[in-house]
């Protein structure tokens, strides 16, 4: 096996890093991030000693509540993109190994799908249903599994045509077989790049809902809705809008960096 | 064994269809090998592809029959059709590297094999079977190699384990497309003596493909010229090679580099390219670039015949030979 190369160590590192304290550090800290003093509010703190990354308008620790908001990305992050790689998984293999009139139909239903704007799609939904994360995820998977399609429905079209498939066919493998066995992990490359790409995009549609009050919902924190939070105080106290914004930046620029060096990594051919 | 019919093989591209089998017929008799010979383009590899029906979405066998066994294999179904394929039919092609796949151990791919067409083997005595093949098709250090990738092998590395894979199920038929067209003489000579021995060890047949006349002459017991989808000559190699008599298989033989420097001969170049299968010329296909081609041969289609007086298993179509006794 190839090693990481040294950006993507650092990308390995920093995510690793992001996860673990998101799982541990609101569990072993005694600060809660969601209680706050009510002699410190309207008095933002600067990043100090005692709170690394300073505090927001109402005194609560923005160090604790950056990691207990990574909880919320991280989850959204896995749950939407499991959800869309797995329909985008079945139906782009389903599509490219199936007759015209079965690829046609997939395909228009994969038009339709895009042309409806995800983002009035959730705040519909968010605005009907209660605004739960859990929504959210949910709707961020079921529409955004049209990419992954399109990505593994062309990999299917021509990997069947190469020769070892006619090969496998010779030896008497049957379809299924050859399609779940022989095909499927050469699509995997490209979908694990669209999986982390699609992870970056799932936090910050989570940002922006929350951004708009339409996601995690006070007191929780989220990166989203603590830049929603810095709004008014920008000018006072940026470093309420720095610490999200570089965590979400960083986050997202990790998960496209490991996912570039993966797909080299598990490609056979270039190890 | 095995008896091709009348078939026809067209491809649609587009608004045409290519007709690149056309009404081709010949048997494979058991323990035998059976030469394809032709030019590129000539549909040899579609003929191999079009018995096992393993044509390409927009190719589609319009008429004749394959009969293996005596039963049509061109109208049973694809789940009988998969318990022959592999298992009775065997087929090995022109690039092996390209026909292993690469995301999977030779190893692997050798163990599916094994178990697809017996599935009570336990994935122990069949890796112990793989290693057994891999040094039956000479493979060194097999049992380390299993776990090797197929980019981690030579090209004629490679067609042997395409062998290996092939012959795992005791096919009774090989069909061979050009499997040493993209080695070199000495590895070449390694697998045609290979695929000999497996022959005679396991009883089986061969189709060879081959546009290599040497390795027909050498191997087959029967030779099959064809040109632009249609058989036109057949006949044992020696009444190929002694006595050729369509004018496109003595181009052929004639084409033949000698390796002996003293003799200086120039071979007789056909004029132009084999033409398009788009559009097949009128009445015989060759008399486009045929040296000895007269006017009946634009009109009419030359029926495939015996002429040879001193042989009864030669068959030519050609119209030079037409209203000469037999």
């Amino acid at each position: 096996m190839k090693k990481f190369k040294p950006l993507s160590l650092l990308s390995l590192i920093f995510l690793a890093g992001l996860v673990f304290l998101a799982i541990f550090l609101p569990l072993l800290s005694n600060t809660d991030p969601n209680t706050f003093n009510p002699d410190l509010i309207g008095d933002a703190l600067a990043p100090s000693l005692t709170n690394w990354f300073g505090t927001d308008d109402l005194g609560r620790d923005l160090f604790i509540r950056t990691f207990s908001g990574a909880r919320i990305s991280i989850l959204v992050a896995v749950v939407s993109v499991s959800i869309s790689i797995s329909i985008g998984l079945i139906l782009g293999l389903i599509s490219g190994f199936s007759s015209k009139a079965v690829d046609s139909i997939l395909m228009r239903f994969v038009d339709l799908m895009m042309a409806i704007p995800t983002i009035f799609l959730i705040l519909t939904i968010q605005v009907i249903l209660t605004p739960s994360i859990w929504n959210v995820m949910i709707v961020i998977g079921l529409t955004s599994w049209m990419g992954v399609t399109r990505i593994v429905r062309a990999e299917v079209l021509s990997i069947r045509e190469q020769l070892f498939i006619t090969a496998a066919k010779a030896r008497g493998i049957s379809n299924t077989k050859l399609l779940f066995k022989h095909i499927l992990p050469h699509t995997l490359p490209p979908v694990i790049v669209a999986a982390t790409l699609g992870m970056g995009s799932a936090i910050l549609t989570e940002s922006v809902l929350s951004f708009l009050g339409l996601g995690v919902q006070p007191p929780d924190a989220s990166w989203g809705n603590m830049l929603d939070n810095s709004l008014g105080y920008m000018r006072e106290s940026p470093w309420m809008a720095i610490v999200p914004g570089t965590f979400i930046t960083l986050t997202v620029l990790a998960l496209n960096i490991l996912g570039d060096d993966c797909r080299a990594k598990f490609n056979p051919k270039e190890s | 064994m095995l008896k091709v019919e009348n078939i026809t093989t067209i491809f649609k591209t587009g608004q045409n269809t290519v007709t690149a089998v056309d009404d081709v017929s010949f048997d494979v008799p058991e323990n035998s090998t059976i030469g394809l010979v032709g030019e590129s383009g000539s549909g040899k590899s579609v003929t191999a592809l079009s018995i096992l029906q393993l044509l390409s979405s927009n190719g589609k066998t319009t008429s004749g029959k394959v009969l293996w066994k005596d039963e049509d294999l061109l109208s049973s179904s694809e789940k009988s059709f998969q318990s022959i394929r592999g298992k009775e039919i065997g087929l090995i092609f022109q690039n092996p590297l390209a026909a292993l796949n690469p995301v999977f151990t030779i190893g692997n791919q050798l163990v599916e094999t094994l178990q697809l067409h017996n599935p009570k083997l336990s994935k122990l005595n069949a890796l112990e079977k793989a290693e057994h093949l891999l040094t039956e098709v000479n493979i060194p250090d097999a049992k380390k190699r299993l776990n090797d990738y197929p980019h981690q092998f030579s090209l004629g590395m490679c067609q042997r384990i395409m062998i290996a894979i092939t012959i795992a199920m005791n096919p009774k038929l090989l069909i061979a497309d050009e499997p040493t067209a993209s080695l070199d003489v000495t590895i070449q000579a390694q697998i045609l003596h290979l695929l000999n021995e497996l022959k005679i060890k396991n009883k089986m047949s061969i189709l060879l493909i081959s546009h290599d006349l040497g390795v027909i002459a050498q191997h087959c017991d029967h030779v099959l010229i064809m040109y632009l989808g249609k058989i036109v000559e057949s006949g044992t190699p020696l009444d190929i090679f002694k006595s050729p008599q369509h004018p496109y298989t003595q181009a052929l033989i004639d084409s033949i580099p000698n390796p002996d420097p003293s003799i200086k001969k120039e071979p007789t170049l056909l004029k132009g390219d084999i033409p398009s299968p788009l559009n097949i010329p009128t009445g015989c296909r060759f008399h486009t670039r045929c040296p000895k081609a007269f006017d009946t041969c634009e009109i009419s289609e030359p029926p495939f015949q015996n002429h040879l007086k001193n042989s009864k298993t030669s068959k030519v179509a050609c119209h030079l030979f037409e209203n000469k006794p037999k």
